[in-house]
């Protein structure tokens, strides 16, 4: 989502009219409010949904399961992954699990939290396992990738251990850590949608897009997906915020 | 540069197509076979008997089909690809509502619901506050109707019960009763007679069918036989004699549930005869030509458009929607 010139701001403006010209001409040819809705009714619904009684709540509580899904993540991988970027034994040990965790389907996930978990609890589930692995394996790879001289040459001029791992090992792995937060974000806003919409919790974006798509509104249930690619957008948008806050902090430090 | 064009170009190409290809409907030729399409359900449990007997109709093949759910006959009824087909009727309002070229012909099943479960503490409504109680799929109408009748008996649906659709199948949820997963749940026959042979503790606790009948003074018309209009309009004698095979198939197993029961199996909507014999008086099966009774349909319909027009389609349908012979 990185925007770096004005020329290619011009692309990413085409590409997005690219996307509504398809849809609209498509809509269109169909010709079928029932199939597909045109982009501005979709607009409209869009804007229908803020005006809801309880969309702050449904927002929220979807929210709400995105972060405290990505904090206990975060917390286990923060743990998980350092120990594996330190120690070689452990990270051969992590990996098998890791490669497991990722290459199972969401959809078997959520299947079996079913089973095992209450409503309420099945997309925070899959939110931590969908985003454990990334951040995880991101953490371990940054400290794998420091130069090891680096620390070797910081302990014999004897520097404190507290400034080697914020002076090292925090500026070498946070952009490790940035990118493996962004793509999990990323991928866990999806994965808590589905299990919303399988669970379906009393509130939540996903229950609502299920029961748009039982009454046959189409347009609801794009207007809602239209609020999901928003939301995950405003959070990679806020991470990159705090990646540049926190660079800049960095090096203005005395 | 002159690359990535070209497969722009033909991406374009390809959506067009598609968008294109969605909108020619098929053509009717009339040796095309007549597709029925039913539910493993109540409604695949009427059939059984014209599954058998009446497989040509004015000369050309019937084939039947049996689908697991409701969700599963939508598309059918986008595409207009089935002549025939059975669905909630809340389902028909909406899908008539939105353009959908189907009629109302025939209310073949007459309210199969129950809350039951292995929950000895249950004598009535009121002994439901504080439960978890499993529904499936949420705004379909064994939810809608359940939620009604909460209210209906003085109980807060989002407060003094707590509701969970985590089996969102009626296959799904009969096995979750029948584990001991769910120990309430509101299911439709054949299923409760099939999970109360898999687990004898479980009990129908209370019949949504009377409660509803309590309330308004009406029985549930809770299942619909669709008609493809232009069927329906270019070949009446055909629609006339598919509905009175459909009559004569009900009474049948009306009639015959012992060898029903056979037929039930031999057509895999149970796996058991004497389950399905024994759910055959449950699941009030009594074949309605709609048109006569469309007061009633529409007084149903109106419920639940007083709870929330959504569930109806919005509105209540005219008077088109119900097929005049």
């Amino acid at each position: 989502m990185k925007i770096s010139s004005s020329k290619n701001r011009g692309y990413t403006l085409l590409s997005i009219l690219f996307l509504l010209g398809t849809w609209k001409v498509a809509s269109m040819l169909i010709g079928s409010e029932l199939i597909l809705p045109a982009p501005e009714q979709t607009a409209l619904s869009v804007g229908e949904l803020f005006l809801e009684q309880d969309f702050i709540r449904i927002v929220s509580a979807t929210i709400v399961r995105g972060l405290l899904g990505f904090a206990i993540s975060f917390l286990l991988a923060i743990i998980l992954g350092t120990w594996a970027g330190i120690s070689a034994p452990f990270h051969a040990f992590l990996q098998p699990i890791l490669v497991t965790i990722r290459s199972t389907p969401v959809i078997s996930l959520i299947l079996l939290a079913l089973i095992w978990f209450d409503v309420g609890q099945v997309p925070v589930f899959i939110a931590i396992l969908t985003m454990f692995p990334f951040i995880c394996t991101n953490i371990a790879e940054g400290i794998r990738n420091l130069d090891p001289k680096l620390i070797v040459m910081a302990r014999i001029y004897r520097v404190p251990t507290r400034r080697i791992l914020k002076d090292i090992y925090l500026p070498g792995i946070s952009p490790f850590i940035f990118s493996g937060v962004s793509s999990a974000m990323g991928f866990g806003w999806r994965a808590i949608i589905i299990g919303e919409v399988l669970s379906q919790p009393q509130y939540g974006i996903g229950t609502f897009m299920q029961n748009a798509q039982t009454y046959l509104l189409v347009d609801k249930v794009i207007a809602w997906t239209v609020i999901a690619i928003v939301l995950s957008y405003l959070f990679d948008q806020l991470i990159q915020l705090i990646e540049k806050y926190s660079l800049t902090w960095k090096y203005h430090q005395p | 540069m002159r690359h990535s064009l070209k497969y722009i170009g033909l991406v374009i190409l390809v959506l067009l197509f598609l968008a294109a290809s969605c909108k020619t409907g098929r053509k009717e030729g009339n040796q095309d076979p007549v597709k029925v399409t039913t539910l493993r359900g109540p409604a695949g449990i009427s059939m059984v008997h014209m599954m058998d007997s009446s497989t040509q109709l004015d000369g050309r093949q019937v084939h039947y089909q049996i689908k697991n759910e409701p969700m599963q006959v939508r598309p059918l009824l986008f595409q207009e690809k089935t002549d025939f087909a059975v669905v909630p009727t809340n389902m028909a309002a909406i899908l008539y509502n939105k353009g959908v070229n189907y009629q109302l012909a025939a209310i073949p099943v007459w309210g199969t619901l129950y809350l039951f479960g292995s929950d000895p503490q249950i004598q009535g409504w009121s002994d439901l506050k504080g439960k978890k109680i499993h529904l499936m799929a949420r705004g379909m109408t064994p939810d809608v109707m359940f939620r009604l009748l909460l209210k209906e008996n003085g109980i807060d649906p989002q407060k003094e019960v707590s509701l969970d659709y985590s089996f969102p199948t009626h296959i799904e949820l009969a096995n979750a009763v029948a584990s001991g997963k769910a120990s309430l749940a509101v299911i439709s026959e054949p299923m409760i007679s099939m999970v109360m042979h898999k687990n004898p503790k479980v009990q129908p606790l209370i019949s949504l069918n009377e409660a509803w009948e309590a309330y308004a003074d009406s029985e549930i018309p809770q299942t619909a036989l669709l008609v493809h209009k232009p069927l329906a309009q270019s070949n009446p004698s055909l629609v006339k004699d598919f509905l009175k095979a459909y009559r004569r198939s009900i009474q049948w197993i009306n009639h015959h549930p012992r060898q029903g029961g056979q037929r039930v199996v031999h057509y895999n909507i149970l796996n058991n005869a004497d389950v399905a014999s024994q759910s055959i008086p449950r699941c009030n099966l009594h074949f309605e030509a709609a048109y006569p009774i469309r007061g009633q349909v529409n007084d149903y319909l109106k419920t639940f458009y007083r709870m929330n027009p959504d569930i109806v389609g919005g509105k209540i349908p005219d008077e088109n929607f119900f097929f005049q012979k």
